[in-house]
């Protein structure tokens, strides 16, 4: 009876142990994939192919990285492997069509990261590069399972755009956790004026002369103020500048986009330690020569950019990127949605019957078609964020109740 | 009248212990090293795909944590201790949607999306702070990253002693010349 007993408990312990070594090679889950950077699905012989290898590791913890690329030497050359920031590489290619790859990295992590770069060349023509390319599952110090090991192919980053907007009502903006930031020096980044929580960094793009942009950033901070926006509410500003003339930016315009380099300027605005920025840009000399652009802004960000021949929009784009409020002028199109922000009706004229009653005792309130969009209405015929440069100094009501939410948050 | 005395000291007391408990919290709350940050470097492959570029100490300030209600597409980069306190959360997001003043008499176009390919985070440096995790809109997590192997022995600070303001860092005791 005892020996039975025994054995059951015996039995007992083996198996747990076995379900809890199982349970723990369960939870390993992770693969090695490679992205092909070059364009195209299809490569001609001696195209130059650039190949990003990845591992993810989901739900555990790696440093290190071990995997084999196999790939068919009659149709591919390798030129070369380079290592990525994160791993330190050993690379063994002494056998012909295999490459091992080890890494490690100081920093564990989960989820997905780049693992090295591999080079080829193309000796014949090839239509489907999985075809002759292949990596495998190896060891990251963790028995991995076999259902995550194979390879996938992916294409170069998508390039479909979607909108993120959804409808709301109620004007909203940039929601700050952190206390006060401004009364601090900083060398480099001298302040122009204000002791406000915000502190909004001037950074000069394309300036050669350090004296012209003080100039130019002054000017503009008289551009941001001269407004019938609450005076209290525009002493929550720092104004403050970056020194530093040696930084390209970046600043693109054309008809069809603008752009930026907003994690350099975001760099710039970190050094200062600003809360928002405002690129001052050079670069475009005339109105014609930037398309009839005198600005641009990404919206909700914090991020703004002028060019200096028209430093007084200053105030418009900062209204995109710290308030949220929209453009009045007509870009020539209809929408298919309903408006986002507050200064803006939609097509049922529903906000256009709340503005009047809120602000029933200022004449210039209306329902006035156009803004942005042409099926869309603003509340006043002119406005700052319309494109008359001789307005640019009056926000309408709903722009000042929206600027009013954003100063409310410091 | 007595009955008035005892009620206030009753009320004293509790004064004195939520005081001092509210100064308690107050002074244990983990605070961020100065002039630190920890630069985040993302590549956005796709939605809700991450991958980590880099990740690296830097002798920068920190970025205010923010949030906006209007953006529902965004990624969220926690802070957390070991016991999975949250100490910093901010978000991030998915696409940035760019506009332009465009001058009348030329052709004006809407606001266009464009993916947040490269993302950087400046995250704050916390002594206690065990990982950083990534997060989408609903929580799940993409991506989680420990901190324990970063060292701020190599991230330097700058001297900002004798610019006349006791900044964030100085005291009487390591600055009398700004915090007199």
């Amino acid at each position: 009876m005892k020996k039975a007993v025994g054995l059951a408990l015996l039995v007992i312990v083996i198996a747990g142990l076995f379900l809890s070594v199982r349970k723990s090679l369960a939870t390993v889950s992770y693969h090695y994939r490679y992205q092909i950077l070059t364009q195209g699905k299809s490569y001609p012989a001696n195209t130059n192919l650039e190949i990003k290898l990845y591992i993810n590791a989901e739900g555990e913890q790696v440093n290190s990285a071990a995997t084999t690329v196999t790939y068919n030497t009659t149709n591919l050359q390798l030129a070369e492997v380079k290592k990525w920031n994160l791993f330190e590489l050993n690379v063994d290619t002494s056998e012909g069509g295999v490459i091992k790859i080890d890494g490690t990295s100081t920093t564990q992590f989960s989820g997905e990261a780049p693992l090295a770069y591999l080079y080829f060349t193309t000796k014949t023509a090839i239509t489907d590069l999985t075809q002759v390319l292949s990596v495998q599952s190896g060891t990251t110090g963790i028995t991995p399972l076999p259902t995550g090991s194979n390879p996938t192919v992916a294409e170069p980053s998508p390039t479909v755009i979607v909108s993120t907007l959804t409808p709301t009502t109620a004007p909203t903006s940039i929601q700050p956790t952190a206390g006060p930031t401004s009364a601090i020096q900083i060398p480099s980044c001298p302040n122009i004026e204000g002791d406000g929580p915000f502190t909004l960094v001037i950074i000069p793009d394309s300036y050669t002369d350090l004296a012209e942009f003080e100039a130019d950033a002054k000017t503009t901070v008289g551009h941001i103020k001269g407004n019938n926006l609450d005076p209290a509410g525009l002493k929550k500003f720092t104004f403050r500048y970056s020194t530093d003339l040696s930084k390209d930016y970046r600043v693109t315009v054309n008809q069809r986009d603008v752009n930026f380099d907003v994690n350099l300027a975001k760099s710039t605005q970190q050094a200062c330690a600003g809360n928002g920025l405002l690129v001052l840009s050079k670069k475009y000399p005339t109105r014609e020569a930037s398309m009839g652009i005198g600005g641009f802004s990404v919206m909700y960000s914090g991020y703004a950019v002028v060019l200096k021949h028209s430093l007084f929009v200053a105030m418009h784009e900062l209204s995109h990127a710290l308030a949220g409020v929209f453009d009045e002028y007509s870009f020539g199109t209809q929408a298919n949605s309903s408006p986002v922000s507050y200064n803006c009706a939609g097509s049922n004229r529903e906000r256009c019957q709340e503005w009047a009653e809120k602000f029933a005792g200022d004449p210039k309130v209306g329902c006035f078609q156009t803004c942005g969009y042409t099926n869309w209405y603003r509340s006043t015929q002119w406005s700052a964020m319309n494109n008359n440069p001789a307005e640019m100094n009056y926000f309408n009501p709903p722009s000042v109740e929206m600027w009013n939410s954003f100063f409310a948050k410091y | 009248m007595q009955n008035n005395t005892k009620l206030l000291s009753i009320v004293a007391i509790l004064l004195l212990i939520f005081g001092g408990l509210y100064y308690f919290l107050k002074i244990v709350q983990p605070k961020p090293l100065y002039h630190q940050a920890i630069k985040l470097s993302l590549n956005q492959l796709g939605n809700n795909e991450l991958s980590l570029q880099e990740l690296k100490l830097e002798s920068t300030y920190s970025e205010t944590a923010k949030s906006d209600p209007k953006i529902t597409a965004y990624y969220q980069a926690k802070i957390v201790t070991r016991n999975n306190k949250v100490l910093y959360t901010t978000q991030v997001p998915k696409e940035y949607l760019f506009t332009a003043f465009t001058y009348a008499g030329y052709q004006a176009a809407p606001p266009q999306s464009v993916i947040n390919s490269q993302i950087e985070l400046y995250l704050p440096v916390y002594k206690n702070a065990e990982k950083a995790v990534i997060e989408d809109e609903m929580g799940n997590t993409i991506m989680s990253i420990n901190l324990k192997n970063l060292s701020t022995a190599d991230v330097g600070t700058p001297n900002l002693c004798g610019n006349s303001i006791c900044d964030a860092g100085e005291s009487r005791f390591n600055c009398d010349a700004d915090c007199q």
